[in-house]
């Protein structure tokens, strides 16, 4: 099921109030039943290999508890082997195989390993992060096993942010389906309006800038480098609002219940005025678990600096491949680790830089590093490294030709109205946090600002888009 | 808690209230502008849909818009002439609107439809449904037929737009003030010209119209030929000129083929016409320029003239 459709709108509209309706001793189970609904939804068999590794890790979480020494660590790893081997099979076996192919091809052998049609399980790699943190936690001495089944497996499928994240801690979210949660009329209003803006973000800049995308990104041969830095920009909008719109939407749907949901993204586009702030504030939750559970577990920063260099990139490279098995997804991270590490070494010369620039140098600083981010981005869109290299080439080389307005015309039109609407209310609410619309404390501002966005909801957005980016990962 | 409750409910229904008065409102605000443009492309596809009351009336998709000059019938045949295509349509979206030209007591003197080589072939699923949906939304709270349409096609589109009404006119409000702010009109009685040429080379191989048959698409094209030669309107089909190589008869063509045929009605079939497909006639691979259309005007005119179609 996905968010922006009318089906989860009736959803979430009965979940909700049966929650509220129903005695808090049974809040558990019907939420439990409300996300398998949810996730069955997609398609329903793959439901057994989310509870197998539920099985597996809830079980896990108790005897690490229990043990002690090399038989903690067993359990451990034993948890770790079942989530990690789920998610191999699921989501690298024919990248694998298809590597394993080309080499034995170079050496005239024939693969004998057959090729499989897998159909990725929506939000496999969310889940099984979520669900390793629960172990490595519990292995940690951080978090006390679950020995409710339910609210163990419900810390696992929690509809609102299972199959898009935010990525959770179980310090985090376990206790509060414990705790007893009551109607908040100020708390649900403020999760209905997180909710809206996430709808906003993404039926009217994502889906509405996705269209143009699309259209430059499937047919490269076609268009002019402009069109193409244009298109390479406007992803960088797109992903971003696709996937923060996601996060809102379920952040606010969980708080709206009662639930605290950790921030995901903190307005990181044009704001960010260097690449590890604009890490900091992107996709937090997976950045923060790799941190956690990689970075550091190789060392962090603690070896010296070229093993603190080699680490980046090697966690950022990771982390690519955890969005998809691609080597476009590897080069992605590659290039971000790269670039990060040379803002590290470059850091005693920038500053000199943004000493001479003065007042002007934050403004110039967010315009840069923005410039270079969406770069990368590339390889995230475009079908294959072929293609991604040809955009890149032709906007380097700024590519003759006409710069493309989209179909019709007015679309171009559209998609610059929504970026720019973006940039302006991200500006409002990153330096001006005082000045509020929808939260206003007069009721006639307050109500403006509502008819404002729905009018432009129905107007402006996007309702075929179709999926979130972020359920492929 | 129970107050709460209340509040919230009491809060909820004032929003709704407001937003319905500002929706119907805003709504038919922006219908009146839009039905109302006085040029531009959106001007062109309302007075097809609603009165087209001139002689010859030319249907199809981009490549009837771009292909079929009014003027130049009216010159050579002395009688008006309008061209109802519209770009990404098919035969669906014209059977739709083929009614408004029939009803009343004015009769066109002869309706040209121009096909394409894949005309009734399987329309992408989802993503065709979406094209025609956002073609017809914006008239299904004043026209019946595109009522009929939607309900068909796309049940709930016209649910959605039947509760909100800023819906039915969702991502129109640019195109309405361009239209409105604009000095010249680049739509000649629905003919868009297409100048220069994008074409380089030999001409393509077409391969498509192989992915099966839309029954859907076929019973329209049916309706619309039997509508016509039933209302007895001179029927012309043609398949305009493409810069392609000769292919044999696709499925979709086939049948085609064979429903014309049901109806004794004749398939005028310039596609590979070697007369026509040459580099500077095209503007892209299915659409001529202004230098092709007005060429393969003057030809479909002559013709008509010679057979004595239109009775005076």
């Amino acid at each position: 099921m996905v968010f922006n459709s009318l089906v989860f709108v009736a959803f979430f509209i009965i979940v909700t109030s049966l929650f509220f309706i129903l005695p808090h001793k049974y809040r558990w189970a019907l939420l439990l039943a409300a996300s398998c609904y949810f996730y069955m939804y997609f398609l329903p068999i793959y439901i057994l290999i989310l509870g197998f590794t539920i099985l597996v890790d809830y079980v896990a979480g108790i005897y690490i508890a229990k043990s002690e020494g090399r038989r903690r660590r067993l359990f451990l790893v034993f948890s770790l082997i079942a989530n990690i081997g789920v998610l191999a099979f699921f989501k690298y076996y024919n990248f694998l195989n298809f590597n394993i192919t080309l080499l034995m091809g170079d050496f005239g052998y024939k693969n004998p390993i057959p090729h499989l049609d897998i159909l990725l399980p929506v939000g496999l790699s969310f889940h099984t992060f979520q669900a390793m943190s629960y172990t490595i936690e519990v292995y940690r001495g951080h978090q006390k096993p679950e020995k409710h089944f339910g609210i163990y497996a419900l810390y696992v499928m929690f509809y609102p942010q299972l199959v898009a994240g935010p990525i959770e801690r179980p310090q985090n979210i376990l206790h509060q389906f414990h705790e007893e949660k009551h109607f908040d009329y100020d708390r649900v209003v403020e999760g209905l309006r997180i909710m809206l803006w996430g709808f906003i973000k993404k039926l009217i800049v994502a889906d509405r800038i996705g269209i143009y995308v699309d259209a430059v990104f499937n047919n490269a041969h076609y268009h002019s480098g402009m069109s193409m830095i244009i298109a390479t920009f406007f992803f960088a909008f797109r992903v971003y609002c696709d996937f923060s719109g996601y996060s809102d939407i379920a952040i606010g749907a969980a708080k709206v219940m009662g639930y605290d949901l950790m921030t995901n993204f903190r307005r990181p586009i044009l704001v960010s005025k260097s690449f590890q702030e604009m890490w900091q504030r992107w996709h937090i939750s997976l950045n923060t678990w790799f941190r956690d559970y990689l970075y550091f577990s190789l060392g962090g920063n603690r070896r010296g600096s070229l093993m603190k260099a080699f680490n980046m990139v090697f966690v950022f490279a990771i982390s690519g491949l955890w969005h998809g098995a691609s080597y476009n997804f590897i080069l992605w991270g590659l290039c971000n680790g790269v670039i990060i590490v040379t803002e590290n070494l470059l850091n005693p010369f920038l500053r000199k830089v943004h000493k001479f620039l003065g007042f002007t140098a934050n403004f110039f600083r967010r315009i840069t590093v923005f410039a270079i981010f969406v770069i990368p981005g590339v390889f995230f869109r475009a079908a294959n490294f072929e293609d991604a290299w040809y955009i890149i080439k032709s906007m380097f080389t700024l590519k003759p030709g006409g710069l493309f307005r989209g179909e019709p015309p007015s679309a171009f039109g559209y998609s610059l109205f929504a970026v720019g609407f973006l940039i302006v209310v991200e500006h409002i609410q990153e330096f001006y946090p005082n000045f509020k619309v929808i939260s206003n404390d007069n009721v006639v501002i307050r109500y403006t600002g509502y008819v404002l966005l729905l009018t432009l909801l129905l107007t402006v957005g996007v309702f075929s888009g179709g999926q979130f980016i972020y359920f492929q990962f | 808690m129970k107050s709460q409750y209340l509040k919230f409910i009491k809060k909820v229904i004032i929003l709704l209230a407001i937003m319905f008065v500002v929706d119907r409102g805003l709504g038919s605000i922006i219908e009146y502008y839009f039905q109302n443009e006085p040029l531009g492309d959106d001007a062109a596809f309302s007075h097809a849909i609603n009165d087209p009351q001139e002689d010859i009336l030319i249907y199809g998709s981009s490549r009837a818009v771009h292909t079929y000059d009014p003027k130049v019938f009216t010159d050579s045949l002395g009688v008006s002439c309008y061209n109802c295509g519209r770009n990404s349509s098919n035969v669906i979206y014209h059977s739709a609107i083929l009614p408004a030209a029939l009803e009343g007591s004015h009769k066109p003197k002869v309706i040209i439809i121009d096909l394409f080589a894949k005309e009734i072939a399987y329309r992408s699923g989802q993503a065709g449904n979406d094209i025609l949906a956002g073609m017809i939304l914006p008239y299904v709270l004043t026209n019946q037929h595109f009522a009929q349409l939607a309900q068909e096609v796309c049940p709930n589109e016209l649910k959605k737009a039947k509760v909100s009404k800023l819906y039915a006119y969702n991502s129109l409000i640019l195109s309405i003030i361009s239209n409105y702010s604009r000095r010249d009109n680049d739509n000649i009685n629905g003919y868009q010209p297409l100048r220069g040429s994008k074409v380089k080379g030999e001409p393509d191989v077409f391969t498509s119209g192989r992915d099966g048959i839309d029954q859907y698409a076929r019973e329209k094209l049916e309706f619309f030929i039997k509508t016509v030669t039933q209302a007895g309107i001179p029927l012309i089909v043609i398949i305009s000129p493409m810069y392609v190589k000769p292919f044999e008869d696709n499925e979709s063509l086939k049948l085609t083929k064979d429903i014309l045929k049901k109806y004794n009605v004749d398939l005028w079939d310039y596609s590979t016409d070697t007369a026509y497909v040459k580099q500077p006639l095209f503007y892209d691979v299915n659409h001529m320029n202004t230098k092709g259309a007005e060429k393969f005007s003057q030809e479909i005119a002559s013709r008509i003239k010679e057979m004595g179609i239109i009775k005076k």
